[in-house]
This record gives structure tokens, sequence and C-alpha cells, in this order.
């Protein structure tokens, strides 16, 4: 009696779990998909926004130094000034970066979900970053 | 070129270096808390597309020094 008990009890646990598998955990699989498609996205959008203030105060910085009268090579001594090579670097620099940032503005206002195209912001200005910090040391 | 003349130069170069240090220090004291605060908190995409606009035209800004 009671091994019938248990193999009835066994048998119905099996055809639980298939059930459960073969419906309600079928649907799990897009459930998890959909919410991780959102975490994403809020991640891209936070990282984006992040970068996005950080090119902001990049501009800034850029901007104190554009402001700085040009170096004269006669007056090496005066130190605090903008050499005009290094100007112009950081220009081409700022304005190839900023293009690529504003080239992913229709694809924001649309509301789109292209999440590489958001993420590929991070990359853009980290990569302009180390470009200005090199056109500064005269590389 | 005499020293008297290289001092002059320095101390004539004096503000602009300091008003240039103090510049830059406002803008990382300012600029770390903003980060800092983006980190911690969610964004939106009216967020990201106002910083858009502020970053074209930071961008004239730039590209209109000669």
């Amino acid at each position: 009696m009671r091994f019938t008990v248990r193999t009835m009890l066994t048998a119905s646990a099996v055809t639980i779990a298939l059930a459960l598998s073969l419906t309600g955990c079928a649907s799990l699989p897009r459930i998890i998909g959909a919410e991780t498609a959102t975490k994403m996205e809020t991640a891209s959008l936070k990282a984006a926004k992040t970068s996005l203030i950080v090119w902001r105060i990049t501009q800034d910085a850029v901007l104190v130094y554009g402001r700085l009268p040009a170096c004269d090579p006669a007056i090496p001594d005066v130190k605090v000034c903008r050499s005009a090579g290094a100007w112009d670097k950081i220009k081409s620099v700022e304005l190839t970066t900023t293009a690529a940032i504003l080239a992913a503005r229709p694809l924001v206002e649309a509301g789109s979900d292209d999440i590489a195209f958001l993420a590929g912001v991070v990359t853009t200005v980290n990569n302009a970053q180390i470009a200005i910090a090199q056109a500064r040391k005269g590389n | 070129m005499g020293a008297a003349e290289i001092i002059g130069l320095l101390l004539a170069n004096a503000p602009a270096a300091i008003q240039t240090v103090g510049e830059l220090k406002k803008l990382f004291m300012e600029g770390y808390g903003e980060v800092v605060a983006a980190v911690g908190e969610d964004a939106t995409r009216e967020q990201v597309l106002a910083l858009m606009d502020e970053i074209a035209a930071k961008s004239k800004e730039i590209q209109d020094i000669p």
C-alpha cells in the first residue's frame, strides 16, 4: 500500500513537472528575454547618459584650453598657452566625436531599442578622450 | 632675453595660469559630482536628447575658436 502511494506520488510529481515544462515553462524564455532586453536598454541609456556627461565635461575642458592665448615660439617660457598644432588635432577629434554622438540622435528620438548603437557612444567618448590626451602630449 | 624680462613674462602669465587652474578645478569638482550622480540614477531618453543638444551647442563654441 505504502509502495503504491509512493509510486503514485512520484508519478504525479513527474506529470506536474512535465506539464510545467511543456506549458508554463515554455513561455519562460520569452519572459526572461523581455526582462533582459528591458534591463539591457535601461543599462545602455544609463551608460550613454553618463558618457555624454563625461563628453560635455571634456568639451568644457577643451574650451578652457581653446580660450588660452596662442603660444608664441619667440617666448618659449610662457607655458600657459594654446599650441596651434595640438589645438587643430583637438578640434578635429572633437568634431568627429560629436558628429558620431549626434548620429545616434534619430535612433534615440524614435525610441529605438538599438542597444549596440547606444553602447557605441561609450566607446566613442572613450576613444576621443584618448585621442585628445595624445594631441595634448604632441603625439 | 634677460632674467628680469623672463620673470616679467612669467608674472604676466600668472593670472592666466591661476584662472586656468581654477576653471579646471571647478570643472573637475562639479563634473565628478555630476558623473557620480548619473551612475546612481536611471536615465531617460529625454535626458539623453537634452545632453546631445548641449553637446551640439558646445561643439559649435569650440569649432568657432580659430
